[in-house]
């Protein structure tokens, strides 16, 4: 059977994301896996298998670098966990991987869960000195995750015309709207002032311009949706997820089908993921989008890669108000990775959670009113890969 | 015997830093003698004419102290892997007695000789610059002829280094003017002299002479009818480079170059047509140009950069990162070359193609962060052969989105201590075309 309709979620839940120095790696991944088990209504016992997303096991002592970081952290023994790592996608793709086995009939309760471990190292000595020590020695060596989202920027900027303050717009918006968000790492207005005069990180973005360094996890539970018709208190329907696989990780950089104005990767996987679902105008015909804002610019593109609006109009479109909360297409309503944070195998399960919060009606602060379908979308690799998740209200 | 100057090239390090001791090339933390050697010999070789057969590489500052340097040179310029490939890593002597050997080669009868001769100055070391020189040699056919006069050779140190060490040492100042290299150029000038003139309608060339100390060369240089060395005011001594530096800037009229250090010496003799006038205003131009800047913008530490190493990768990949090549399929340039034939092209093995070395910016960034110390600014390039490059700016230089950019070989990083390897990782960056 295709996923696509037939896959719900049944509970999700959340670490707090942030500094967290008081809690370790499988500290994270139980609360996170143990939060969803609960909310869901089910015994453990009933769970048959897990996916597992964590990205970069090395930044943690390995802790994660396999699937029996589950069995160790919750107790899973015998059942069978598979760890997962796309990139910044890992998360969701982790999600995607538990309702194939879902949708394929080998399960019928299962875990995926994100967790990622990012601040036992300083923040240099994550992910820039990961970039920058353990990649190819020659090939694309000399850019860091900022880097290769500012040369989007810069070229970005220079084709459509547009200013600095206009990527810091998104990062006010997103900013804004995590004071609404009780897990975001950071939960304090900022102001496209503070944003511009922030220290340069890599030309034209600034630290306010760039998700922080985040510790945290997050978990959903998935069943079919009629196993959840008969037994959910509550659920929302995957109405399509998908993976998009583009390029590799040096060689995508020397390709010249890049324009450097947006990701084929996610243009590639909403298309996927609108057919399996049958949407056909998504501005219209969505609700809510969570999206992969690691850099302000990439907020913008992805507006346009996620046919929200046309190419080079992404920026009218946040100006227009239409993507802030309140607007016709609210996007990030939880902070985004600007403000939540951006664990990585965690965020692509946390987005998830996060519009299947909003089509169930429990969103809280954030809630869109009437919200019955919503996108999630992460981008990896960098750009050489995406997930597409819609999720839908049960009907 | 004589050997024919066909082509010329010089690589100068941009920067010039003024102090005490003068104006002086000063390169930048990614360059050494290898690349300033690989730039000046890109600037000599003649893409339409076969490779040479073999490549003498003159410099008393090579990056690597054992296991070869000039390999690279082989790579880097694209040049057959049968080149016979010699290193001469005593003195600044050493870029005359290139030319003595390139000589040798040719009459054994190789067809063309690469003498690439260059010096990055260390530390501590007064007066001294940083470039390369390069001379396409062939047995005739070219600008100006070259013939090896005599040579000297005595035990006498007026700086040497030991094994293992970094810094020169230097002999005491009194002993170095008194008897040191002046004296030895000299005494070697007069014998020079005598096999220049020997023949009936030889007149006394202009003699130019070169030492590591500029005031010791310019004494020996005035005593015997010289005007001094005005380059090196400019460049500084350019260690085995400065020979042929002079060389170069005197494809004016017949010269006699001496070059000494310590008691080591050579000398030689360029008979220039007049051809190789502009040849010589190219030298001098470079000599006179550049940038000038402050010290403190010159050396670069990178913090807590320990980046991987693999030798098995490196010798595996020597193809695309050194000799910059990529592999066509059906009409379309890959780079980085893929790993299996593209779809459509399985059964082909595709044809190797040295990429553009000059292309425009597409977009770019100047990334504060990436190894603490100082702006590392990449580049995403639309090379002129149509394929796509994305690399590191050269340090100290400065790239916007349409700027024409050129690719030069530049060190990336030494490598991590912690894989045991700590090679010198070479690579192309981009710089503007001038």
């Amino acid at each position: 059977m295709p996923i696509a309709g037939q896959v719900a979620i049944i509970g999700s839940a959340s670490t707090q994301f942030g500094v967290l120095h008081d809690r370790g790696y499988l500290e994270l991944l139980a609360e996170a896996a143990r939060g969803a088990i609960g909310d869901a209504g089910v015994e453990q016992s009933r769970v048959e298998a897990a996916w597992l997303g964590t990205a970069e096991p090395g930044l943690a002592a390995l802790l994660g670098d396999a699937g029996t970081a589950v069995t160790e952290a919750i107790g899973f023994a015998p059942k069978p966990v598979t760890r997962v790592s796309t990139f910044c996608c890992t998360g969701m793709e982790a999600v995607r991987a538990a309702a194939m086995a879902i949708a394929a009939g080998e399960h019928e309760i299962v875990l995926a869960v994100g967790a990622e471990k990012m601040r036992d190292v300083n923040a240099r000595g994550s992910l820039v000195a990961r970039t920058a020590n353990l990649t190819h020695p020659t090939l694309a060596k000399g850019r860091s995750a900022p880097g290769q989202f500012a040369l989007l920027a810069n070229r970005y900027l220079h084709v459509y015309g547009h200013e600095l303050a206009d990527l810091a717009a998104v990062a006010v918006k997103n900013h804004e709207h995590a004071q609404r968000n009780p897990i975001a790492h950071f939960r304090k207005p900022v102001t496209a002032e503070q944003v511009l005069a922030a220290p340069r990180v890599a030309d034209p973005l600034g630290v306010l311009d760039c998700t922080p360094t985040t510790d945290g996890a997050a978990a959903v539970i998935l069943a079919p949706v009629a196993w959840a018709e008969r037994h959910a208190d509550h659920y929302a329907v995957i109405e399509a997820i998908t993976l998009a696989v583009v390029d590799g990780y040096y060689a995508g950089f020397f390709h010249d089908d890049a324009d450097y104005l947006g990701f084929h990767a996610t243009r590639e996987a909403a298309a996927q993921a609108y057919a399996q679902a049958g949407i056909e105008e998504p501005r219209g015909q969505l609700d809510v989008v969570e999206c992969h804002d690691c850099f302000t610019i990439t907020e913008l593109v992805n507006y346009e890669d996620l046919g929200l609006c046309a190419r080079g109009e992404g920026v009218s479109l946040l100006r227009s108000g239409a993507t802030t909360v309140g607007g016709d297409i609210p996007v990030n309503l939880s902070g985004g990775l600007q403000a939540c944070g951006h664990p990585v195998g965690a965020t692509g399960v946390r987005m998830i959670k996060e519009i299947a919060d909003q089509v169930t009606g429990r969103a809280g602060e954030r809630q869109v009113p009437n919200a019955k379908r919503g996108l999630a979308h992460t981008l990896g690799g960098p750009g050489a890969a995406s997930c597409v998740a819609i999720i839908a209200a049960s009907t | 015997m004589s050997v024919s100057l066909l082509r010329g090239g010089l690589a100068l390090a941009r920067d010039r830093v003024s102090d005490r001791d003068g104006r002086r090339c000063a390169a930048r933390f990614d360059e050494d003698a290898v690349t300033l050697a690989a730039e000046a010999a890109q600037a000599a070789v003649d893409d339409r004419r076969p490779s040479p057969d073999a490549l003498v590489f003159a410099s008393a500052s090579c990056p690597y102290a054992e296991g070869g340097n000039a390999q690279l040179l082989v790579e880097l310029l694209g040049m057959n892997e049968r080149t016979l490939v010699v290193e001469l890593n005593a003195t600044l002597r050493d870029g005359l007695c290139a030319l003595r050997l390139a000589d040798g080669l040719l009459a054994t009868g190789f067809s063309s000789v690469l003498v690439v001769a260059s010096h990055r100055a260390r530390q501590a070391e007064p007066g001294a610059g940083d470039g390369a020189v390069a001379m396409l040699l062939a047995p005739d056919g070219g600008v100006a002829r070259l013939t090896p006069l005599v040579a000297h050779s005595e035990e006498l140190r007026d700086r040497w280094r030991l094994n293992g060490e970094s810094q020169l040492r230097l002999a005491d100042p009194s002993f170095a003017d008194s008897l040191g290299a002046a004296r030895v150029a000299g005494e070697l000038a007069e014998h020079a002299l005598a096999v220049a003139t020997r023949g009936a309608d030889r007149r006394l060339p202009r003699v130019a002479v070169c030492c590591p100390t500029p005031s010791a060369a310019a004494r020996a240089e005035r005593a015997l009818g010289g005007s001094g060395d005005s380059l090196v005011q400019r460049t500084g001594v350019l260690g085995a480079a400065h020979p042929l530096l002079r060389l170069l800037a005197s494809l004016d009229e017949p010269t006699a170059v001496i070059a000494a250090s310590g008691g080591l010496a050579e000398s030689l003799l360029c008979e220039p047509d007049p051809t190789a006038a502009p040849l010589a205003a190219l030298a001098r131009d470079a000599a006179a140009g550049g940038r000038d800047i402050d010290h403190g913008a010159v050396e670069f530490a990178a913090r807590d950069f320990h980046p991987y190493q693999s030798a098995p990768r490196a010798w595996r990949e020597r193809s695309q990162e050194l000799r910059l090549e990529g592999l066509r399929f059906g009409g379309k340039l890959h780079y980085p070359p893929p790993a299996a034939p593209p779809p459509g092209h399985e059964h082909e093995t595709g044809e190797r193609v040295r990429l553009a070395r000059s292309g425009t910016v597409l977009t770019q960034t100047r990334d504060h962060v990436y190894t603490g110390a100082e702006l590392t600014q990449m580049v995403v390039l639309d090379l002129d052969d149509g394929a796509r490059f994305y690399c590191q700016v050269a340090a100290g230089e400065d790239l916007a989105i349409g700027d024409r950019a050129r690719l030069v070989p530049r060190r990336l990083h030494d490598g991590g201590n912690e894989s045991g390897t700590g090679f010198i990782q070479y690579f192309w960056k981009a710089v503007p075309c001038q």
